[in-house]
């Protein structure tokens, strides 16, 4: 831990740690999963940090998806607040991170276009910007063709990373070559961002970001196998060549047909009840998701404990806080469907 | 002149022999407006086809099949003017001429399609091959090998190492050719029986393939180069084959041009007599034909056929004949200001036209706002180029020629008036006064004079609603006799308190008529306005005469006669525009002036650059924007007034295709 280090981090870390705590507990988790539907949620919500958000709109008017799009509010302000306060040189890096929802954002309103959706039924569903850094997702919507739309966004980087994949679409009138070289790029630049980081901070980097792109590298491997049935060649191309536990041979493994089981377990020695996830893999998928991102808020909430003056410390509370509002939006789509609490741990992080 | 063309309703019955010259005379001299009779005479049980239809259709088919052959050779479709036209054309004849000229255009057509597509097949080959110019490879010789998969294509550069990973369990030659920041092109090659792996990897890998042509051989650049000779080939056969359409197109011109307007006349008779009614022998016509034509008209029937059988019903001007075609009857010189009339809305039959008040009244208004000689004289100089037709560029102008006129010569006369000459205030003597030293003045006469326009379209409407009988609308409607009371007396009373406040002659602001007259003639104009549909119904014998409530009809009157005087002071004080206009001319021409200055003096030639800036500007930017205000004038101020519109247009019945035009 240098000087340098201190006096960069230092405003950040006392920041980011106020918001730390006023993540919702496992106590306040049991609360919000014992409540009898959809109202009482909303309403045991607004005793706590998400009350402001949820009250600038009207309770008639709140519904499941109006609610998690207020409460997305909380996240992306909670970035803005980040990213200008912490030190110039780890703000690549975290821009990189937030832009994880402008790809998710474009990802939606192509797949609305697809569907033919109303721009009421996508708005909600898309992580609030503010108008600068957001896509003209209602004009692209609106425009009802995927290349149309692509062509709105000319000036921004995602139309380079598409000129390949828009090839592909032309031809085969589907979504997945375009989702795949998105969430690629992605990933691909958020790792070149951790390792353009100085030393020290690269390792704390790594082992918030390393987590969350293992993760998502092995579940694509995975869910191409026994989903998708595609084939060796496309699974590798599909994939990304790096990562932190889940290596390259780890993934052309999976491709080439090897046991996924003892795959998995060979990288994660210490997960539990894999064995019965992976007695039917189908079904066993997505608690295995589940498993991994509970390892990996494990490992954002142990960046907390040691060298405080890091950029680990910004980015597992980023990354935490994105789990919160998953599980939030877990709990609001439940309360909708009346689905029964027992039912419903099994889909939160934070059970 | 003040209404449109007096019209009677003809009909005509006709034995099948004297059809196509019955025809032809009523479709001469555009006097008759068909009407669609086609139900007449029809015999329901029999149903017999009308050959008329097949007929139309028929010259309809051959006239689009040497539109395309006229198009193929470029020669125009316009019409032959001193032509005449008279017995249906032999459609067989003229299917026969038309095939024989088709043969020899057609092969010629589809070889310069055929030479064009390859030129387009040739570029966009150029196009894909273009990356690989710089690659001194015959890619050729690893084509259709025994042994060998190859492709060539562009790829996301990030993604070759992947690409080569998934390959790992064939075996493959992989080559980057080159390589920029978005793509990488590429080779690679691969065991024929491994060709399936290598194509699920290439396509996963975002790789995009360049296809060779097959019959090239050689380098890229090689190839290039016999491509770039095969479009030059390609385009010097198109002009080869347009050499040979030029030779068809002198022999053929004459002959494709006279079957044209032949079947044109031909469908276009087709057409007219497929509306008639039908009976055995017979044909029964019905129309509407200029009353003042009705004798000569039937004199020229009976000349071609004493079995003619002609009825003429004379159309009275009545508010409810709106199904009465509307044809304008207007002098020589204002008939071109009957296009703002109609792109307002159609005069109706019964209603005074008002086109000859337009033709005052925009001239007057456009000049009043615009008094410049010079500025004047530019536009008028431009309507009479447009007019003339001689200057191709003011085309797009169209039929606004003689409007552009009128209204140039009007502002060169209120040039006069004002002494205004290119901007400059000080050259010539106002005949009149000039408006930026007037400026009160100028208002207030502007408002005057839009009062009395207001005041000539209350007039006009209630002399529209008397003609058409419609009592009730002449004396009470808002628009009719009870508002000009209303109106006027409004005006009587504000005069004097106008006259405290600005310099008005003391003759206008107290007029004759005591004020205790006029209080009694607003209370009248007030109590008719607020009770304008009681009254109504009470002379139209509608009853309720309330509707609704008392309570509730009376809070409705009292807005509605807020809305009335409200529109009242509104209308009238529109005009002040005039004023502002005439005055803000003569500014902005002062602020040209300024703006030359700071570009030098007199002697400079920024300042006369600068100066014509200017001038381009007013007589441009400001003359478009005085042409909009006026017309708002005339449409909004004026026509509300008394003009409904709503009538038919009158289309004459034209066989001659010239006519037409």
């Amino acid at each position: 831990m240098t000087s340098n280090a201190t006096s960069d981090f230092a405003s950040i870390n006392a920041r980011v740690r106020v918001m730390y705590a006023t993540l919702l507990s496992s106590q306040d988790f049991i609360m919000l999963d014992e409540t009898p539907n959809l109202e009482a949620l909303l309403s045991q919500l607004k005793h706590t940090a998400y009350a402001p958000y949820l009250e600038r709109t009207k309770e008639k008017e709140l519904t499941a998806r109006h609610a998690a799009f207020l409460m997305r509010m909380r996240l992306s302000e909670a970035f803005h607040s980040i990213i200008n306060g912490s030190p110039e040189y780890t703000r690549p890096l975290l821009t990189q991170l937030y832009r994880y929802y402008q790809v998710n954002n474009l990802k939606a309103v192509l797949r609305g276009i697809v569907t033919n959706s109303s721009w009421d039924r996508v708005r909600f569903v898309l992580f609030p910007f503010d108008s600068e850094k957001s896509i003209p997702a209602q004009a692209m919507l609106e425009t009802g063709s995927v290349t149309q739309a692509i062509e709105l966004i000319k000036d921004t980087p995602f139309y380079e990373t598409l000129s390949f994949a828009m090839k592909r679409f032309s031809v085969e009138q589907s979504l997945f070559p375009i989702e795949v070289a998105l969430d690629m790029d992605y990933w691909r630049e958020l790792w070149k961002e951790v390792k353009a980081l100085p030393n020290e901070d690269r390792d704390f980097a790594t082992r918030i970001i390393g987590p969350l792109i293992d993760m998502n590298n092995l579940m694509w491997a995975i869910r191409y196998r026994t989903y998708h049935n595609l084939s060796e060649e496309e699974i590798i191309n599909y994939t990304l060549s790096f990562g932190y536990h889940v290596h390259d041979e780890n993934i052309r493994g999976i491709a080439a047909g090897a046991d996924i089981s003892q795959i998995v377990k060979k990288i994660y020695p210490d997960l539990t009840n894999l064995d019965q996830i992976f007695l039917d893999i189908k079904t066993g998928l997505p608690k295995l998701e589940l498993l991994l991102q509970k390892n990996v808020a494990n490992q954002c909430h142990s960046a907390f404990v040691g060298n405080p003056f890091q950029i680990g410390i910004p980015l597992a509370y980023l990354v935490l806080f994105d789990l919160e509002i998953q599980d939030l939006v877990v709990l609001l789509e439940a309360k909708t469907n009346q689905t029964s609490i027992e039912e419903l741990k099994g889909f939160l992080v934070n059970n | 002149m003040f209404y449109p063309q007096e019209m009677s309703e003809i009909e005509i019955i006709v034995p099948s022999k004297d059809l196509i010259p019955v025809t032809k005379a009523l479709s001469g001299q555009g006097i008759f407006n068909q009407t669609d009779v086609n139900y007449l005479g029809n015999d329901k049980e029999n149903n017999q086809p009308n050959l008329w239809q097949d007929k139309a259709s028929n010259y309809s088919m051959i006239e689009r099949r040497i539109q395309s052959i006229l198009n193929s050779l470029d020669i125009p479709d316009v019409s032959p003017i001193n032509r005449s036209y008279g017995d249906l054309a032999d459609i067989e004849k003229a299917q026969l001429a038309v095939d024989e000229i088709e043969q020899q255009v057609k092969g010629t057509v589809e070889q310069i399609n055929f030479e064009t597509k390859q030129i387009d097949h040739f570029n966009s080959l150029l196009q894909q091959i273009e990356p690989l110019s710089d690659i001194d490879v015959d890619f050729s010789q690893l084509r259709n090998s025994k042994y060998l998969y190859t492709t060539l294509g562009m790829m996301p550069p990030e993604n070759i190492d992947r690409l080569k990973s998934s390959l790992s369990r064939i075996p493959f030659v992989f080559y980057k050719l080159s390589q920029n920041n978005q793509k990488a092109v590429v080779w690679i090659a691969t065991s024929n029986e491994n060709a399936d792996t290598l194509n699920r990897a290439i396509k996963s890998a975002y790789f995009d393939p360049i296809h060779l042509p097959e019959d090239q051989k050689g380098t890229p650049l090689e190839i290039i180069s016999t491509l770039n000779t095969g479009i030059a080939a390609s385009k010097a056969k198109i002009s080869e084959l347009k050499t040979e359409l030029a030779k068809i197109r002198a022999d053929k011109e004459k002959q494709l041009t006279s079957i044209l307007w032949d079947v044109r006349c031909s469908r276009m008779m087709a057409s007219a007599i497929l509306h008639y009614g039908r009976l055995k022998y017979t044909y029964i016509i019905v129309g509407w034909i200029f009353s003042s034509r009705v004798i000569s008209m039937k004199e020229k029937l009976r000349g071609i056929s004493q079995d003619v059988i002609i009825e003429v019903h004379k159309t009275e001007r009545k508010n409810d004949s709106n199904d009465v075609p509307t044809a304008l009857s207007n002098p020589r010189l204002i008939r071109p200001f009957q296009m703002l009339v109609t792109t307002y809305a159609e005069p109706k039959y019964g209603e005074l036209d008002p086109t000859p008040l337009v033709a005052l009244l925009f001239p007057l208004l456009f000049g009043a706002m615009f008094g410049d000689v010079g500025h004047g004289a530019l536009i008028a100089i431009v309507g009479a180029l447009v007019m003339s037709k001689k200057v191709k560029f003011l085309n797009f102008f169209g039929s606004l020629g003689p409007i552009l006129l009128g209204c140039g010569i009007s502002a060169t006369i209120f040039g006069f008036l004002y002494g205004s000459i290119f901007g400059y205030e000080d050259v010539l003597k106002p005949l009149w006064m000039a408006p930026g030293a007037n400026i009160m003045r100028i208002l207030i006469i502007a408002i005057a004079g839009g009062v009395i326009v207001l005041i000539l379209g209350f007039l006009i409407n209630i002399y529209n609603l008397l003609v058409a009988k419609n009592y009730s609308e002449a004396f009470f409607g808002h628009n009719g006799l009870i508002g000009l009371i209303l109106y006027l007396s409004l005006i009587g009373l504000a005069l004097p308190v106008v006259g405290t406040i600005f310099p008005v002659p003391s003759a206008i602001t107290h007029l004759p008529i005591p004020s205790s007259v006029l209080l009694v003639t607003l209370i009248i104009g007030v109590i008719g306005v607020m009770f304008s549909e009681v009254f109504q119904n009470l002379i139209e014998g509608h009853r309720p005469i309330f509707e609704g409530s008392i309570g509730i009809y009376f809070f409705q009157a009292f807005f509605e006669l807020f809305e009335v005087v409200l529109s009242f002071v509104s209308n009238s004080l529109s005009f002040v525009r005039v004023g502002a206009f005439a005055v803000a001319h003569g500014n902005l021409a002062a602020v040209f002036f300024i703006l030359a200055g700071m570009f030098g003096t007199t002697s400079s030639i920024g300042y006369w650059i600068m100066y014509l800036v200017g001038l381009v500007f007013i007589v441009g930017f400001e003359g478009l924007i005085v042409y909009i205000q006026t017309t708002r004038l005339t449409y909004y101020e004026t026509f509300g007034k008394f003009f409904s519109g709503g009538g038919k247009r009158f289309e004459p019945l034209t066989l001659h295709p010239a006519e037409n035009e």
